[in-house]
C-alpha cells in the first residue's frame, strides 16, 4: 500500500491508472504498482527544549519559524492516448472530473443557496423515503460507502439505502485531522461539502466527497426505479428487527419511518468521547471534538477567528489524533501569533503506540513544531475566567487557553445493536460479527464499529481508514454472494505525519505494551548532545538535554528504521518510521511472521536507502 | 549478528539495533513470496473486475448499468476495428450519461486528450502501448 494509493476508494481514476487499465485490456499484461516516492527531508532541523517530566504549566516560548512545506515530488504521467472508448466515453466522464479538479483550486464559492438548514433532514418527510429497499446500509462513512460500491459492483441494478445522521454526502475522514488543515477559510468551506477539496501531498486537489451528489439517486427516486444508490441524511436509523427485516428510522424533528430491507450492514461508526472535566468549556463553546466536517468547520471558526487576539489551543491526548491535531493545528495558528499546548496521561504523546524512544522522538519532533508538550497530566476541571478557558489538572497545574480540543479516544454507536438485541462486546466494544463480518442473518457490520474475529490476532475491533474501507468492500461482497462468504483476512494499516520531517506507518497490532525490535542503519541515528552543539553554534537558542526520566532514548535519535512489534516471538506489527513505499514488504512480514533473525528481515526494508 | 544492540523500557521490552549501511544492503537471507497482485482492471481468468477502483464511479454510479454492457462489448469485441461492433450499447450509454451532466460532463473541443488522439495516430499509438507493456513486465 502506498501514499499515493492511501484514499482507496477516491472518487477520481488517477490518468496513468486509466490509460494503464486500457494498456492491459489492449496487451493483457499485468499491471505493475504505482510506485510513487514520497520523499521527505532527511536533514531534520531540530528545536529541541526539555520535555518536563512533571505536569508543569508551560513556559512559552516564541514561536518558531515554520518549517518548510514538505516537498513534492510531481507526478509526471505521460499522455497515453488511444482507443476510440478511452477518449469517447470513459476519457469524457474521467477527464472532465480532472477538470473539475483543476477549477477547484480556484472556485471555491460559497453555494449557500442549496444548503437546507442544519437540521432539516434529506429527505425532509418520511413519505419521501422509500418503504422497502434491497440493501440498507446504517452510516455514511468509509465503510458504508465502500460496501455500496462492492455491492453496485457485483450487482449494477441493486438497490441501496444509506442512512447516515450526517449531513454531508459519503466523505474521507482522514483530511479532517490533516490536509484540511492547511486550507485557507475553512470554517466556511467546511460547511459545504460539495465543493470542499484538499490539497493531497503530490499538490494535486481532491475532493473530500466520495462522489458528487449527482451520482446518488434521490431517495424518493428509490420509491419508483429499482435500481440505485442513496442517502439519506439526517436520519438515524434506531432499531432493526433482525426476524422481520425491517428498521426504524428517526430524523431529528421526530418523524419516523419503517422500512423493510432484504440485507442490512450496519457501519455506524465512532463517536468521539467527552470528558467530564471539560463540561463547562463546552458549554460555553470552547471544547471541541474532531470526528465529522460539521466539527471542523465549528472548531475552525473557532481557531481562525479569534475573539481576543492569538488563540491558544490545548490539544487533551496524546494518541494518534491528538499528536496529528497539535502538529497540524500548530502550523495553523503559528501566523497568528496562536500557540498549541498538547496535554496527556503519558510522558511522551504517542507512548501507547510507539516504543519509548520514538514516542520521545514524536515529542521532539512536536516541540520544534512549536507545540509546547505538558506530559503527565490528568485534566480535573475547567471554568470560563474573563473570556478564557482555565484549565485545572489532578497535579494542581492551571493554565489559560482559548480552544480547547478533546482527543481522547472513541466509542463505537451500538444503540441501534442493543435496541435491535444484536449481541456487542463488553470490553472491545462494537457490534460482534463473525470473521465474515456476520451478526444475524441478513445482517452485517463492517468499519470501526465491528467487532469482528481475526483468524490471524483473534478478536478485534479496528479503528482505521483502511479498514473502514477493506472491510465495508468485503461486507458488501458477502451480502450479495449467494454462497461462499469470504472471511475478513485484510491486516489494516494506517499513517500518520508529524510536520514536514516524520512520517510514518504501519500494519497490525501496534501497541507499545508489545515487546519491540526496531532496526535502524547507522547513519540514521545520530546523539542528542552533537546535534544540540550544532544547534547552538548556528544560533538557535541553547538547549538543554531530555531530562533523566524522558531520557528514554539513550540519548540518541532516530531519523528513520522499522520496528518489530512481538507476541510470543511472531511478528505482530510492523511500523515504518520515515520509510515509504514499504507496506507491501511489511504485509508480507506479517503475514509470515516468525523469523529466526530481525535483522535478516530489516533488510529487505533498504533501511539504508535514504529517499 | 553485527551491529549494536540497545535495549530500553522496563525490563528490556524495547531492543534497538543499529546496523552499518554494508551490513543492511547485503542481501538478506530471507525470502518472501513474490506479493499478491490486487487484481487490476482485469481478473487473472480476463473478466472485467467491476470492484476495480480504477473503474472510478463508472461501473456503480447511475449508468453503471449501461457502462457495463458498453464496456464488457468492447473489452469482449473481436470486430476490427475493436469495438466497432458495438455502437448500439455505447449509444445507449451516452444518452444516460447526457441525463448526469454534472457527473459526465460533455465533450469539450479543448480538451487534452482529444488534441493528443487528433495528433496521434492509433497504429502508432498501439505500438508505444506494447513498448510500454514490456518494459514493465
Amino acid at each position: 500500500m502506498l501514499r499515493s494509493c492511501i484514499y482507496i476508494e477516491g472518487q477520481m481514476l488517477r490518468r496513468n491508472e486509466f490509460t494503464k487499465a486500457f494498456r492491459i485490456l489492449a496487451q493483457s499484461s499485468s499491471s505493475q504498482p504505482d510506485l510513487t516516492v514520497l520523499k521527505h527531508d532527511p536533514s531534520v532541523s531540530s528545536g529541541v527544549t526539555s520535555s518536563s517530566s512533571q505536569c508543569t504549566p508551560p513556559k512559552f516560548s516564541q514561536p518558531q519559524t515554520p518549517p518548510p512545506q514538505p516537498p513534492r515530488s510531481t507526478k509526471s504521467f505521460t499522455l497515453i492516448t488511444a482507443l476510440t472508448f478511452t477518449a469517447s466515453l470513459g476519457g469524457v466522464y474521467l477527464y472532465r472530473k480532472m477538470k473539475q479538479d483543476k477549477a477547484q483550486e480556484v472556485t471555491q464559492t460559497d453555494s449557500d443557496a442549496k444548503v437546507p438548514p442544519a437540521e432539516e433532514s434529506i429527505p425532509a418527510h418520511s413519505s419521501d423515503l422509500p418503504s422497502h429497499v434491497q440493501y440498507l446500509v446504517v452510516g455514511g462513512g468509509t465503510a458504508a460507502f465502500s460496501a455500496m460500491r462492492a455491492i453496485r459492483s457485483a450487482r449494477p441494478d441493486a438497490q441501496v439505502l444509506m442512512v447516515s445522521r450526517e449531513r454531508a454526502l459519503p466523505y474521507m475522514r482522514p483530511p479532517l485531522s490533516k490536509e484540511l488543515w492547511r486550507e485557507p477559510n475553512l470554517a466556511s468551506t467546511a460547511l459545504h461539502p460539495d465543493t470542499l477539496s484538499f490539497q493531497q501531498w503530490n499538490g494535486r486537489r481532491r475532493n473530500l466527497l466520495y462522489e458528487p451528489s449527482a451520482f446518488y439517486t434521490p431517495p424518493e427516486k428509490l420509491r419508483e426505479t429499482a435500481s440505485g444508490a442513496g442517502v439519506a441524511r439526517g436520519w438515524l436509523v434506531t432499531a432493526i428487527d433482525p426476524e422481520a427485516h425491517t428498521a426504524l428510522l428517526e430524523n431529528a424533528s421526530g418523524e419516523r419511518a419503517t422500512l423493510g430491507y432484504d440485507k442490512c450492514l450496519i457501519a455506524s461508526g465512532l463517536r468521539p468521547k467527552r470528558l467530564e472535566a471539560t463540561k463547562a468549556a463546552t458549554e460555553a463553546g470552547r471544547s471541541f471534538t474532531v470526528r465529522s466536517l460539521s466539527d471542523v468547520s465549528e472548531l475552525a471558526k473557532r481557531i481562525d477567528a479569534p475573539v481576543d487576539g492569538a488563540p491558544t489551543v490545548c490539544i487533551v491526548g496524546g494518541g494518534l489524533l491528538g499528536a496529528e491535531l497539535a502538529s497540524v493545528l500548530a502550523d495553523r495558528v503559528r501566523e497568528l501569533g496562536g500557540r498549541v499546548v498538547q496535554l496527556f496521561r503519558e510522558n511522551a504523546p504517542l507512548a501507547s503506540l510507539l516504543p519509548p524512544y520514538l514516542a520521545g522522538e514524536a515529542a521532539r519532533t512536536l516541540e520544534s513544531l512549536g507545540v509546547t508538550l505538558m506530559p503527565h497530566c490528568d485534566l480535573t476541571g475547567s471554568s470560563i475566567e474573563d473570556g478564557k478557558v482555565r484549565l485545572t489538572t489532578a497535579e494542581g497545574t492551571s493554565l489559560r487557553v482559548d480552544v480547547v480540543v478533546e482527543c481522547v479516544g472513541s466509542e463505537p454507536q451500538v444503540e441501534l445493536a442493543r435496541r435491535s438485541r444484536l449481541e456487542t462486546h463488553d470490553t472491545l466494544g462494537g457490534v460482534v460479527v463473525n470473521s465474515e463480518l456476520q451478526a444475524r442473518t441478513d445482517v452485517w457490520a463492517a468499519g470501526d464499529v465491528a467487532c469482528f474475529f481475526d483468524e490471524a490476532f483473534g478478536r478485534r475491533r479496528v479503528e482505521h481508514h483502511d479498514h473502514a474501507v477493506a472491510s465495508g468492500r468485503l461486507a458488501g461482497e458477502n451480502m450479495v454472494a449467494l454462497r461462499n462468504p469470504k472471511p475478513y483476512t485484510h491486516q489494516s494499516m494506517f499513517w500518520s505525519d508529524l510536520g514536514p520531517h516524520l512520517g510514518y506507518e504501519a500494519i497490525g497490532l501496534i501497541d507499545s505494551s508489545l515487546e519491540t525490535v526496531g532496526v535502524f542503519c547507522e547513519d540514521a541515528v545520530r546523539d542528542v548532545k552533537t546535534e544540540a552543539a550544532a544547534a547552538g553554534a548556528s544560533g538557535a537558542p541553547s538547549v538543554a538535554p531530555a531530562s533523566s526520566e524522558t531520557a528514554h532514548d539513550n540519548g540518541k535519535r532516530y531519523d528513520r528504521g522499522v520496528v518489530f512489534y512481538l507476541r510470543e516471538k511472531r511478528v505482530v506489527g510492523v511500523l515504518l518510521w520515515n520509510l515509504f513505499n514499504r507496506m507491501h514488504v511489511a504485509r508480507q512480514v506479517l503475514a509470515r511472521g516468525e523469523f529466526d533473525n530481525l535483522l535478516e528481515v530489516a533488510k529487505l526494508f533498504s533501511l539504508h536507502e535514504d529517499e | 549478528m553485527s551491529g549494536a544492540v540497545l535495549s530500553s523500557g522496563e525490563d528490556g521490552r524495547h531492543k534497538i539495533l543499529v546496523a552499518s549501511k554494508e551490513e543492511l544492503s547485503s542481501p538478506s537471507s530471507v525470502s518472501l513470496p513474490p506479493p499478491e497482485a490486487a487484481p487490476g482492471l482485469l481478473m487473472p481468468d480476463g473478466s472485467i473486475n467491476w470492484g476495480c477502483p480504477c473503474l472510478g464511479g463508472m461501473a456503480t454510479g447511475p449508468c453503471g448499468s449501461q457502462f457495463r454492457d458498453a464496456f464488457s462489448c468492447f473489452h469482449y469485441s473481436e470486430a476490427e476495428p475493436k469495438g466497432s461492433d458495438c455502437y448500439e450499447k455505447f449509444s445507449i450509454m451516452q444518452e444516460c450519461m447526457a441525463q448526469y451532466p454534472e457527473l459526465y460532463g460533455k465533450d469539450d473541443e479543448e480538451d487534452e486528450l482529444s488534441a493528443a488522439i487528433n495528433e496521434s495516430g492509433a497504429a502508432s499509438v498501439s505500438e508505444d502501448f506494447k513498448g510500454e507493456a514490456s518494459k514493465e513486465s
